[in-house]
């Protein structure tokens, strides 16, 4: 029996963060004390504040330590494990003066409901005895001993739980339709490609429990009579992958996967298949080609995976997220997860929230809560206290959504509504800074990029939008160009062969509908004005302010500031690279730019 | 039975048809189509064929949805016409398109596409793209500047050909068609050069060079469909024709057929190479190293005279494989009757003709049984009857009988559509007087000859072209000689 649990976050951010380093010196530290037999050190998964790492949590208080370097772990283990004193330089802090002694006082943590990220940061995720303890495999027993097929169909319909995915199609309809395909083989699949820019909830999940995943993938075979599954990763989650083949051998050897499970007539195996990292093979009926081994290309539907999947069997193809809900579901019954989210929108869902906001990370939270909620109060506001903007959801599949929208609650049909889409799930905040034709650039040069080239709407249409974007950041727009492009969103939207022509052109149809006068501002006025696109703006030394001190021309890459003490000093905007250089380095704010 | 409606005309259709499998057979031509291809499997990569069904939002392939009961499609809204044209002027500004350069203009589905939309311009800006073109092959060329990626000629050569070349590499819209995992062209190893996918392209990304001057579809006057001369498989073709001049083969495609229009290296480049070439027009008589021209008495009476000398049993007379069976029989009772003795039995072709047509198709299981039958084949036949199959390379199988070839006098009837093999240019050499019916001048075969006598053309007989010259059909001339030789042609 241990007095102290220190829990340190051994997740991909956390661990870049140098969380393996930490985790050393706090062991030595431990062993040179002599605390081993009362002090346990438990590498866990993410806690989802990964801006924050490397984070240590110790319990049973509950203490939030953050940024934690092997010098601050050595003083945590001298400090707190040995003289019971919190160190209160390490914790997390609200504002200058308030800093936050608990984990469940945080405001990041204070409005989230974690279900599928329930035992992430929590429990070790290669031990399957922790995993156990906190009622792991307990619903797959449920499923064996006490429910019919039908019956555990009937929990997650009971439920309301939609794809996490994206396409919000409700889970246990889709099991009931592959568990009606008739065949004696047919296949599970857990689509771990997550490919959004930005989205990291399902490593979160796989790097933090990935027991949680094979459970309910169990659950799910059993329900539609698979035996067979396939957990589709991409190679670029190496510590995802590692934990995952961690998981299936000890759930082998616990005899949780294999023959005749918990004395059943129940098989199950699962294999992992890592993915190259294409984009399109998030797609279902890509992810499955690439599985058999052919390139990675949707085929149109029907037929659907349900009817005829991988290699031509039915086959029930499920987002880690929704998995992970999976165990949960069925201890809790439906009921349970259907009292959480709107009426359409049950239950939770994980948000990656990035960009200028203060507190990036993962967040669960009920569908419903508003959009404002998310950034305001988890998120802690904008960044820097400037202005917010817009947020893009959804990846590079969703839209952009002005602040009007701050208030909409957080649901599939809300967000359809909205020309934005649930996507993965990422939300990346801007402020008055971002260019919202620079953002729908972004993501269309990333869509572009992973189009697979095969439907032609798509492969040209997502090229042609890109080149449009790009002519009018350079200030060549033509007004007529708006019309262009919205024509030719339309049609891609409309014409393309899967999801991601069918999505792609979202971020440019909300940004030129919510934010039409920057495109007119560009095209007319030719000025940009967050001040981002390069050909739109121009640099100026005022000489009221200029104390001819020299800097800006010492520190111009393209030495296109000339003067000297005597005259005064002049950028050349045709040479100008636009870095911005000559502002960050102007000790008198003398530079602007227009 | 299901019904549907198409832009109001009810159709009918069987329940797992797609609904452009309905509207085809129901004559409904208004769904465009660029990747479709009949006899491959759908993939609805081009969108062309999109139509709106009422009470749907979604817009559907009709290539690939399967046609329900009571649909009520739409297949000419001008949403769909504004988007199709969408689709086709993206295509155009995505490559480097220029019809007047292209051997495929005018057969060009994508050109006939624009035109049928009226795309009189292209609002995108034209990308032209630094793609790179693979000319290594040397039966075709490929020019990527053309490629829609509809992805027919790699379903063509996955599904009809079966040997799996052709694949795709790179994404977006820098995607190209490449063989073997982006090996070129001309040294791809599973490559059989058989064409098919150049057939396949509804543009002009891939081309035969042998078809490539000859002219364009659209230009033919006429394409009759015929059988393929070259071997017992007999697969159909369509032979494509201009000015009275073979321009094009291609495999009869769709359902028609088993095979599925499948063609190999040979029917499809090689008889179109061999089928042109200096024509014989007139009999010609050796004249020290080379050749007069003689008349058509002249040469009887001198062939004639020859028969009339040989020692029969030193004679012989050989056909071509690919001699038409009509002319086959007539040639086997000519000789028969001369009392060259043949293993002719009434009502059929005699057993070694069977054998001559078989010998080219039978080196697939060539156990030692069989070798035997050959052997005894092959000396009964250059023992006692005049046939002996062209392709049967005695001198590597039956090396004795190479002795047995010297004859007296030999008649060889050849289509000149294949390069002989050795022991047909020994047996030649070796006899002292032959006589060589040939379509062509140039053929190895004439110059061994003392006699050259002009023959139809495959696509002469086959009723493809009209003669090019005045030639004596093959009948004509055994009779004139049966006069000659006062002989009745036997009945066979």
């Amino acid at each position: 029996m241990y007095r102290s649990h220190v829990l340190i976050c051994n997740g991909t951010g956390c661990h870049s963060g140098g969380a393996t380093e930490t985790t050393e010196a706090i062991k030595k530290e431990i062993e040179k004390l002599s605390l081993a037999n009362e002090v346990a050190v438990v590498p866990t998964g993410c806690h989802g504040m990964c801006e924050m790492g490397p984070i240590i949590v110790v319990y049973p208080e509950g203490t939030f330590y953050c940024r934690v370097n092997p010098e601050d772990g050595v003083e945590i283990v001298r400090e707190h494990l040995a003289k019971g004193r919190t160190v209160e330089r390490l914790m997390f802090r609200e504002s200058e003066r308030i800093s936050v002694a608990s984990y469940k006082e945080l405001p990041f943590y204070s409005k989230q409901k974690r279900i599928a990220l329930k035992n992430c940061g929590y429990i070790n995720p290669d031990s399957i005895e922790e995993y156990i303890g906190h009622s792991g495999y307990e619903a797959l027993g449920k499923c064996l001993t006490s429910l019919t097929q039908e019956q555990v169909i009937e929990e997650l319909k009971k439920s309301g739980l939609r794809g996490r995915g994206g396409g919000g199609f409700p889970t246990g309809l889709k099991w009931s339709f592959c568990a009606k395909s008739p065949g004696p083989k047919k296949y599970v699949i857990c689509n771990a490609d997550e490919g959004d820019p930005g989205a990291f909830m399902d490593r979160s999940i796989l790097e933090g429990d990935p027991h949680s995943i094979i459970e309910g993938m169990a659950i799910g075979a059993y329900a539609i009579g698979a035996d067979e599954a396939y957990i589709y990763c991409r190679a670029e989650y190496p510590l995802a992958i590692e934990r995952l083949k961690t998981a299936i051998a000890q759930a082998e050897e616990y005899g949780l996967l294999g023959e005749k499970i918990f004395g059943t007539d129940f098989s199950f195996e699962i294999h992992i298949k890592e993915g190259a990292g294409a984009f399109v093979c998030g797609e279902e009926t890509a992810l499955m080609g690439s599985i058999e081994g052919k390139r990675g290309m949707p085929r149109p539907r029907p037929p659907f995976p349900a009817v005829s999947g991988l290699w031509g069997k039915p086959t029930n193809i499920n987002n880690v997220e929704t998995w992970a809900n999976v165990p949960q579901i069925i201890l809790n019954g439906g009921e349970w997860y259907a009292s959480m989210g709107t009426a359409e929108s049950k239950g939770t869902k994980v948000f990656a929230l990035t960009g200028k906001v203060k507190h990036t990370g993962l967040v669960e939270v009920p569908m419903g809560v508003t959009l404002r909620e998310i950034i305001m109060e988890i998120g802690g506001g904008i960044l820097n206290d400037k202005k917010f903007k817009a947020v893009q959801i959804g990846g590079p599949s969703g839209g952009c959504l002005t602040e009007d929208h701050l208030d909409t609650p957080v649901s599939y049909e809300d967000l359809t509504r909205l020309g934005a889409i649930m996507g993965s799930g990422g939300l990346v905040v801007m402020d008055e800074e971002n260019c919202m034709i620079d953002v729908a650039k972004f993501f269309l040069e990333f869509t572009q990029r992973e189009s697979c080239g095969k439907c032609s709407p798509c492969r040209e249409g997502t090229k042609q939008m890109l080149i449009m974007l790009d002519e009018i950041t350079k200030g060549n727009g033509k007004i007529e160009d708006i019309k262009k492009l919205e024509e030719l969103a339309l049609m891609v939207k409309n014409m393309s062969l899967c999801g991601l022509g069918q999505t792609a052109p979202n971020p440019l149809l909300t940004t030129l509908k919510y934010f039409r006068h920057e495109y007119e501002a560009h095209i007319i006025e030719k000025r940009c004005p967050a001040h981002v696109c390069s050909g739109l703006i121009t640099f100026t030394i005022h000489a009221d302010k200029c104390k001819r001190c020299g800097l800006c021309t010492k520190n111009c890459p393209a030495k296109c500031i000339s003067g000297d003490k005597n005259t005064a000093y002049v950028i050349d905007n045709e040479r100008c690279v636009k870095c911005g250089t000559c502002i960050d380095k102007c000790p008198f704010k003398a530079i602007t730019k227009e | 039975m299901i019904k549907l409606h198409f832009d109001g005309k009810e159709c009918t259709g069987t329940k797992g048809q797609t609904i452009l499998e309905v509207a085809l057979a129901n004559g409904i031509t208004t769904i465009p189509t660029l990747c479709w291809l009949e006899g491959l499997h759908p993939e609805g990569a081009c969108r062309m064929c999109v139509v709106e069904v009422e009470g749907s939002p979604k817009m559907l392939t009709a290539c690939t949805s399967p046609a329900e009961d009571g649909m009520k499609i739409l297949t000419r809204t001008d949403k769909l016409k504004e988007y199709r044209k969408q689709i086709l002027e993206l295509l155009f500004a995505g490559r480097n398109h220029f019809c007047m350069y292209c051997s495929a203009s005018g057969d060009c589905e994508l050109q006939a596409l624009a035109i049928e939309h009226g795309m009189d311009s292209v609002r995108y800006p034209y990308l032209f793209p630094n793609i790179e073109n693979d000319t290594t092959s040397s039966d075709f060329m490929v020019d990527r500047n053309r490629c829609v990626l509809c992805d027919r000629c790699i379903r063509t050569c996955q599904e009809i050909v079966g040997a799996c070349s052709l694949g795709l590499e790179k994404r977006g819209w820098v995607t190209n068609v490449i063989s073997d995992l982006g090996e070129k062209f001309g040294n791809s190893s599973t490559c059989v050069s058989c064409g098919a996918c150049a057939q396949a392209c509804p543009t002009g990304t891939i081309t035969i060079r042998e078809q490539a001057y000859r002219g364009r579809r659209k230009d033919c006057d006429k394409a009759v469909e015929a059988t393929c001369p070259l071997c017992a498989m007999g697969c159909k073709i369509n032979v494509h024709v201009r000015r009275n001049s073979l321009v094009r083969i291609d495999g009869v495609t769709g359902s028609k057929y088993a095979d599925g229009g499948q063609l190999c290296r040979k029917g499809r480049i090689e008889l179109l190479r061999a089928s042109e070439g200096p024509r014989l027009t007139t009999p010609m008589i050796r004249s020290g190293a080379g050749f007069r021209e003689a008349s058509w008495d002249e040469v009887l009476d001198l062939i004639t005279e020859k028969i009339n000398k040989a020692d029969k049993s030193k004679s012989g007379a050989v056909a071509s494989l690919m001699t038409p069976i009509d002319e086959l029989k007539y040639f086997a009772g000519f000789f028969g009757a001369l009392g060259i003795k043949t293993d002719c039995r009434e009502g059929r072709v005699p057993p070694e003709a069977k054998y001559v047509k078989e010998s080219h198709v039978r080196s697939a299981d060539d156990s030692i049984n069989d070798r035997e039958n050959e052997v005894n084949r092959m000396r009964s036949i250059l023992a006692a009857s005049p046939w002996l199959g062209v392709g049967s390379e005695p001198s590597e199988k039956e090396p004795v009988g190479k002795g047995m070839l010297s004859l007296d006098f030999l008649f060889f009837r050849t289509t000149g559509l294949v390069e002989p093999c050795v022991d047909v240019l020994d047996a030649l050499d070796h006899s002292k007087f032959s006589v060589v019916q040939t379509p062509y001048i140039s053929h190895p075969m004439a110059y061994l000859a003392d006699v050259l006598i002009p023959a139809a053309a495959w696509f002469e007989l086959a009723g493809i072209c009209e003669p090019a010259v005045s030639i004596k059909e093959m009948c004509e001339v055994l009779e004139s000689l049966a006069v000659r030789l006062a002989i009745k042609i036997k009945e066979v």
